[in-house]
């Protein structure tokens, strides 16, 4: 009998293709490190503060070129009482991007995605009244685009909004300092499909609306959007790794349909999650160099959220399986995992259905945020909570059935020395199997973790030292994405079944219940499976 | 040649102050050629909001940053504590100007550093397309560099101290500036953050400018490096952003200068300032006072040789102000007695 790639693999070949297989990953690393540039760019952008005369309402106000905004320079000096400046007539307009080396730059469709920031600068003075610590705020926000070779004064509307936002301040100690005020999120674009935009913000007082802001020196608008080069090198990557592991996949299910048995519940698992990260590597973004799709974001969460899903599934089913237990082998496919896979199922809906309620209800309105209201924000904290629980449980059933499988492992080691040599080979490939994936899986997991916790402490640190040319950020996420990828490679060709025969063919000198035990054997060539057989007749010994 | 910069400035302020000296109109046509209008105009409001920050931070001191130090041509004759407190105003004004006004996308010529200068001959719009531009703050850097520290040409202390002023007037900038970030991960999460600096108001800078001034280092010159005075550790040789020269590692921070600086308590007709006679005092108390507001009447008064004269007068003041959105300031004017601390 034979068991996966993996156990009959000379050392020779398996360390040139984990070798090969690290190679890539190093040149992943290295091309976000190198090559990439950090993932996203930010732009600071100040406001500019256009009086309304009244006459168009539909009328857009745009900074450049000069003509498209009366300026007010100061809303709290001599000039606002002069004009006799009231909130009907402020419009507050960000131009984006902001123009560099004299040249109007443009967003390219590589950018994909463009989130918007708000920060409002209010000045404390000392003998005005002080602002209430949370003060509601209400935005009037249009969001217009234009395209290169369109008429420089004509903008067309993309979204509206009236939006409420609360912000939190703090007084500052001293006088003409600013409040300590927090970030107002304000809009989500999935698409950057057009070459510039403007926003239009008012401020509008309705009723008690906005009556609470106190005296704003200006507004800045953080706009952050993925950087060119990055979608460039993260879609050749892409481009890369989709048709290996399509290629390896399909390999691997001809290997397994030559077979005379049935897949085993592991292989279609291993299928499955091949299947899975192909989705995630099928480079769609190549649609959005002429298409406008403002669901990639959303669909960008869901591909990720099946390819965890998919892994976690498969980690638990891949233990479950080496259990070597007799009351496991009464398990019949996926059914036998129905607990366990339901913790999976219940956390990945959850994130769904908050995924849909951000950046779906985005789709319609990128000025749409869950966390600005109360309810919205107990609702996705719910679902939060409800997703985390469920990671929790099913990393507890995970280390379970680990712990378990470590157990009956070392009570085999015990028993091996007085079994037959079929059948410590076949618990000897049992044991290499699953030590090896664990290993792998461990190293992935606590390299992920690792890079994760510097990308953060780097990230918390704002670089001066302009020096240092490696773009961390980028490294990590390209070095994570090509790692996984490698993982599942070397899991789809080392757990592929071997046709390589069992080496001890001439069981002559074994014990004659085994012979029988073995005697259909000849009539069904290459098998891995016969593992349910063999763990019955444990079971009966 | 101390204090060349006053002069530039006084050119740039639409020549109000103009002085005929030639080198002074060297210096404009020097700098002319690498910046614009647009420019000018925006440095010559950087060196206005540092000449008002300047005389709101030193409004307790006894030389309290007149606004002719910012245009006579020769205020002091060798560097001393209080011209180095006008470098680094001055420095962290234009610096403070510019991030601002590039920001503002109405400034011609914020050019694109990208953060990796890997490609430095590359076109703005293509290092923008494939990773961005770098932050305003670096701009408002770079313009302070070529506008004021091409103005020290020399090798000699003098030159070495004032880079090294100009540079920590940049970095209280930079060091003022506040960090936010943001989680943009999958679903929102923070696998991936992204962070940026933001400008503080002047007040901040200026505040951060003025400790500077307070701990300030007098250092020596020798074998071509500054050193610092009465101690025999050498100060390591460090580039400066400009590039040229050498300059101390005090600590970046720290305010050098080379002379003790004059009496300020008599009046100083070079200097431009009239003494601390007549200087009003502050005996406030309370919380959120500086050390020097606090110390104020012993500093400028006392130990100059002054007494303290009390005064009650009765001020209009605006009080207990209103504030309506957008634009609607409503104060009382209330008649107040108030107590007038001053030296005579």
């Amino acid at each position: 009998m034979s068991g996966a790639v993996v156990e009959n693999l000379s050392n020779r070949k398996l360390i040139v293709l984990i070798s090969f297989l690290l190679l890539c990953l190093l040149v992943c690393f290295l091309l976000g490190g190198l090559v990439a540039p950090a993932p996203s760019n930010v732009q600071s952008v100040l406001a500019t503060k256009c009086y309304d005369h009244g006459q168009n309402k539909s009328k857009f106000f745009y900074v450049r070129p000069s003509g498209g905004c009366d300026k007010i320079d100061d809303l709290h000096g001599p000039e606002a009482e002069e004009r006799h400046i009231t909130d009907k007539n402020v419009v507050f307009a960000f131009q984006l991007p902001i123009p560099r080396g004299g040249i109007e730059l443009d967003y390219s469709r590589w950018m994909q995605n463009l989130i918007g920031i708000l920060q409002i600068d209010v000045t404390y003075f000392k003998e005005w009244e002080l602002m209430e610590p949370r003060v509601p705020v209400t935005i009037e926000a249009r969001l217009g685009y234009r395209n290169k070779g369109d008429p420089e004064d004509e903008w067309k509307e993309y979204a509206t909004s009236t939006e409420m936002r609360t912000m939190d301040c703090s007084p500052p100690e001293r006088d003409g300092y600013l409040y300590n005020c927090s970030l107002l999120p304000l809009f989500e674009l999935g698409a950057l499909h057009h070459d510039y935009y403007l926003l239009n913000l008012r401020f509008p007082v309705i009723y008690e609306n906005n009556r609470g802001l106190g005296p704003v020196a200006d507004l800045w608008l953080v706009v952050i959007n993925q950087n060119g080069g990055f979608t460039k090198v993260w879609l050749s990557l892409k481009t890369i790794f989709f048709p290996m592991v399509v290629g390896v996949m399909v390999w691997f299910w001809r290997r397994v349909q030559l077979l005379a048995r049935q897949p085993t519940l592991l292989e279609s698992m291993l299928l499955a999650l091949g299947v899975a990260l192909s989705t995630l590597n099928l480079p769609l973004e190549y649609l959005t160099l002429s298409f406008e799709m403002p669901f990639m974001l959303l669909l960008g969460d869901m591909k990720q959220g099946i390819f965890y899903s998919m892994l976690l599934s498969f980690w638990l089913v891949f233990a479950g399986e080496h259990l070597m237990n007799q009351d496991d082998t009464e398990r019949k496919g996926l059914r036998g995992y129905w607990k366990q896979l339901s913790c999976v199922g219940v956390g990945c809906l959850s994130m769904f259905i908050f995924d849909m309620c951000e950046r779906g209800i985005q789709l319609r309105n990128p000025f749409y945020s869950i966390w600005a209201n109360e309810i919205g924000t107990k609702i996705a904290l719910s679902f939060v909570i409800i997703a985390g629980i469920a990671a929790g449980v099913y990393f507890l059933f995970l280390s379970y059935i680990i712990y378990r499988v470590f157990r009956n492992i070392s009570a085999k080691r015990q028993a091996l020395p007085a079994m037959a040599s079929a059948r410590r080979h076949f618990y000897e490939g049992v044991i290499y199997r699953f030590k090896f994936l664990m290993l792998a899986t461990l190293l992935c997991a606590a390299m992920t973790v690792i890079g994760f916790i510097l990308g953060q402490v780097s990230e918390g640190k704002w670089k001066w030292d302009e020096d240092i040319n490696l773009e961390y950020t980028s490294a990590f996420f390209t070095g994570v994405y090509g790692m996984w990828n490698v993982y599942i490679l070397a899991l789809l060709c080392l757990y592929s079944p071997s046709h390589k025969r069992w080496p001890s063919e001439n069981a002559g000198q074994d014990e004659t219940n085994e012979e029988i035990e073995f005697t259909p054997l000849p009539t069904e060539p290459s098998e891995l499976s016969s593992l349910t057989a063999m763990i019955k007749k444990t079971a009966t010994d | 040649m101390p204090c060349l910069i006053p002069c530039f400035y006084a050119l740039l302020l639409l020549c109000k102050f103009a002085s005929s000296s030639a080198w002074s109109w060297n210096n404009l046509l020097m700098t002319s050629t690498r910046i614009n209008l647009g420019m000018a105009e925006s440095v010559a409001a950087g060196a206005e909001l540092a000449m008002a920050e300047c005389q709101h931070q030193f409004r307790w001191e006894r030389w309290p940053c007149p606004r002719s130090a910012f245009t006579k041509k020769k205020v002091f004759r060798s560097l001393i504590r209080e011209s180095a407190a006008l470098h680094s105003f001055l420095s962290a004004g234009i610096t403070y100007t510019l991030t601002r006004n590039c920001s503002r996308g109405q400034l011609e010529g914020c050019g694109c550093a990208t953060i990796s200068s890997q490609h430095p001959n590359e076109s703005p719009s293509s290092s923008w397309r494939w990773g961005g531009c770098s932050d305003n703050i670096k701009m408002g850097e770079q313009y302070s560099v070529r506008v004021l520290d091409s103005l020290e040409s020399g090798q000699d202390a003098q030159a070495l101290a004032n880079l090294h002023n100009n540079f920590a007037g940049r970095l209280a900038v930079r060091h003022s500036m506040r960090q936010s970030c943001k989680c943009h991960g999958v679903s929102g999460s923070c696998a991936m953050q992204t962070c940026w600096i933001q400008l503080p108001p002047f007040r901040t800078v200026g505040q951060a400018l003025k400790r500077q001034y307070d701990t300030s280092a007098r250092v020596g010159y020798s074998n071509g490096i500054l050193q610092i005075d009465g101690s025999s550790s050498s100060v390591n040789g460090a580039k400066t952003s400009s590039g040229s020269s050498q300059i101390l590692r005090v600590s970046p921070q720290t305010l050098v200068y080379l002379e003790l600086s004059p009496d300020f308590c008599r009046a100083n007709i070079t200097a431009g300032t009239s003494g601390t006679r007549g200087r009003t005092c502050s005996r406030e108390k309370g919380k959120g006072l500086s050390v020097s507001q606090r110390r104020s009447c012993i500093h400028l008064c006392k130990n100059c040789g002054h007494k303290v004269k009390k005064r009650v007068v009765s001020v209009l003041t605006s009080c207990n102000c209103t504030f309506q959105w957008c634009c609607q300031v409503q104060c009382q004017t209330c008649n107040t007695n108030k107590t007038v601390y001053s030296c005579a």
